[in-house]
């Protein structure tokens, strides 16, 4: 039983990691209807930029961390600027933008691996102190992985349901070229949700980098875990997101008590064809009528 | 000359499955980014049938052409209520499960150990061992499918993918049904996917699930959104600049560990500035939507 809740508590403590990350995927995808595979490079991005803020050219710890997400804003910025919005102005489809995204993940990572290497690199080499709940044992950093991890969840989740610019955008969809009629500035609307998806990315990245440590071939991993608790969840609500990551993450670490580690991709993507078979709209979305497709 | 050889047959291998995929993403408009699976799935077949059963090379790859076309159209019923985006991830779902399944269901695939000795092909008491006699063998394999995909390419079957891929609700209108038209595209993409799969098992004698990953299945796809899909030659041109570039960073003298991430990154590169300049690929015919 105490196995049972140690694996469901760290199954809700890397839920909500996935939580952070789905608002990434998720924010991009519902906003611009862009299929954001470079999240995956700006995961890798935070993670290296992190590294080399504490071991390559080292800073205190906190100026370290904040560096490390002016450094992945700065990364997202870039990919706007560079990629996606050329691409809107040239009225390309969004699967031509999804196979430009993943152009930007491959580069991504191929030029890390060539400057840090293909190797797994470690940022902490010390075990990390642990607490103990009743039964339960936490270690350090998944605590704050846990309510840091929460708390920029729900203040996101309440900017994006209170604030005007974020509640137009959310309101337009798919639809970004509305935004102007509305007289609000198009470009910098965007800039600010490549900004927030960056912030929603790096903040996992660096407590997770910090955790297990990184390698350059990650991002794909977590893009995909982000991708598919927002289908879970349901693509049109915010707090479906980060519901779909908490119950996938459980099942994860159900699968784990039940069976083994090794089938928790397996679990996962069969919950993703599931879902999309029999309620495509996901758990808590709402259908749409036919017209609106 | 052994390497040129090798070389060949890596080719031919690689443009039987761009052919294959071909039908599904050039002639049908869908993003599958599961052909490595299917390749996988073939190769498994393939030499489990041919260790176990006893089989020869012919009858072993129909075989695996069977259980691939099986597997193919289940998933293909599965998932084709879906397009575009939902769908590249539908694929890239069950390309995930199908690695998982090869790397951890030891009993029967051996994990990450792989399954070695794996015969080579043998055709009236003779065996084909050597580099030069395998690569006329898969040269002439590849022809045959070349060929079979150029005849299916201008049937009528291709005709309807490409009505669908233009404009679904028009097709639909001249009585094209979506669903069959891409579950039987779905499914003779994944039957041909199992003839390279065999024909990797059968030359390299070792297969282990680290061929078949979802980072191959990228770089199957990538061969047809480079080259160019929709038609014989962009596949063609993909395959040859995908496989020879890494050969040519090789000969400017560039060391092997940055020749790999060298050619990932001009990879990237040539899919980004390919998407903005130029959607239909360097030979293609459809602009991917």
């Amino acid at each position: 039983m105490s196995l049972f809740l140690q694996l469901l508590s760290n199954g809700i403590i890397q839920g909500v990691m996935i939580a952070c990350m789905a608002v990434g995927f998720g924010i991009v995808y519902r906003s611009f209807k862009i299929f954001h595979i470079a999240l995956g490079a700006q995961f890798i991005f935070s993670c290296y930029a992190f590294y080399f803020f504490t071991s390559v050219f080292p800073l205190p710890l906190i100026l370290a961390i904040l560096m490390s997400i002016i450094f992945s804003i700065a990364f997202g910025i870039l990919i706007e600027k560079a990629v996606y919005y050329p691409f809107y102005k040239k009225h390309c489809s969004s699967g031509v933008i999804m196979i430009a995204s993943l152009g930007v993940l491959i580069i991504t990572e191929n030029l890390i691996a060539l400057y840090f290497g293909n190797q797994v690199k470690t940022i902490s080499n010390t075990l990390e102190p642990s607490v103990v709940f009743a039964w339960l044992r936490f270690t350090r950093i998944q605590l704050i992985q846990l309510f840091l991890g929460s708390g920029i969840f729900v203040a996101m989740g309440i900017l994006v349901s209170k604030n005007k610019i974020f509640k137009t955008v959310w309101a337009m969809g798919d639809q970004a070229e509305l935004i102007p009629v509305l007289g609000l500035p198009l470009l910098k609307i965007r800039m600010l949700i490549i900004s927030v998806s960056a912030v929603m990315i790096s903040v996992p990245a660096l407590l997770i980098s910090y955790d297990i440590g990184m390698d350059p071939h990650i991002g794909m991993h977590y893009l995909l875990l982000a991708a598919v608790a927002v289908f879970f969840g349901g693509t049109d609500k915010y707090w479906a997101w980060g519901i779909g990551a908490i119950v996938l993450s459980v099942l994860q670490s159900l699968t784990v008590w039940k069976f083994s580690a090794r089938w928790i991709d397996l679990v996962t993507f069969a919950i993703l064809i599931f879902v999309l078979m029999f309620r495509p709209q996901g758990l808590m979305g709402t259908r749409t009528r036919l017209e609106e497709d | 000359m052994n390497y040129f050889l090798h070389l060949g047959v890596m080719i031919a291998i690689y443009i039987m499955l761009a052919y294959s995929l071909n039908l599904v993403i050039g002639y049908g408009g869908l993003l599958a980014l599961s052909q490595a699976a299917f390749y996988g799935i073939g190769a498994y077949a393939y030499t489990l049938v041919s260790m176990h059963l006893g089989l020869s090379f012919f009858p072993a790859t129909l075989i695996a052409m069977f259980v691939c076309g099986v597997i193919g159209c289940l998933f293909a019923m599965a998932v084709l209520k879906f397009r575009n985006e939902t769908f590249a991830l539908a694929t890239i779902g069950f390309q995930m499960i199908v690695f998982v399944i090869l790397y951890n269901w030891t009993p029967f695939t051996k994990g990450p150990y792989g399954i070695s000795g794996i015969a080579r092909p043998t055709f009236f008491g003779l065996t084909i061992e050597s580099v030069p006699q395998f690569f006329i063998f898969v040269v002439i394999i590849a022809l045959l499918v070349t060929g079979i995909m150029k005849i299916l390419y201008i049937s009528p079957f291709a005709l309807s993918l490409k009505a669908l891929r233009d404009d679904e609700k028009a097709a639909q209108t001249l009585g094209i049904s979506p669903y069959r038209q891409y579950v039987r595209a779905m499914i003779i993409c994944s039957a041909i996917a199992a003839i390279p799969g065999a024909c990797f098992a059968s030359y390299v004698t070792y297969i282990d699930p680290t061929s078949f990953t979802l980072q191959e299945s990228i770089f199957i796809a990538s061969i047809l959104l480079v080259g160019g899909s929709g038609n014989l030659k962009g596949p063609t041109a993909g395959v040859l600049l995908m496989l020879l570039l890494p050969e040519v960073l090789r000969f400017v003298g560039m060391p092997n560990a940055v020749a790999a991430n060298m050619r990932e990154i001009i990879y990237g590169l040539m899919l980004i500035l390919l998407m903005y300049f130029r959607p239909k690929g360097i030979a293609g015919a459809y602009a991917f939507k």
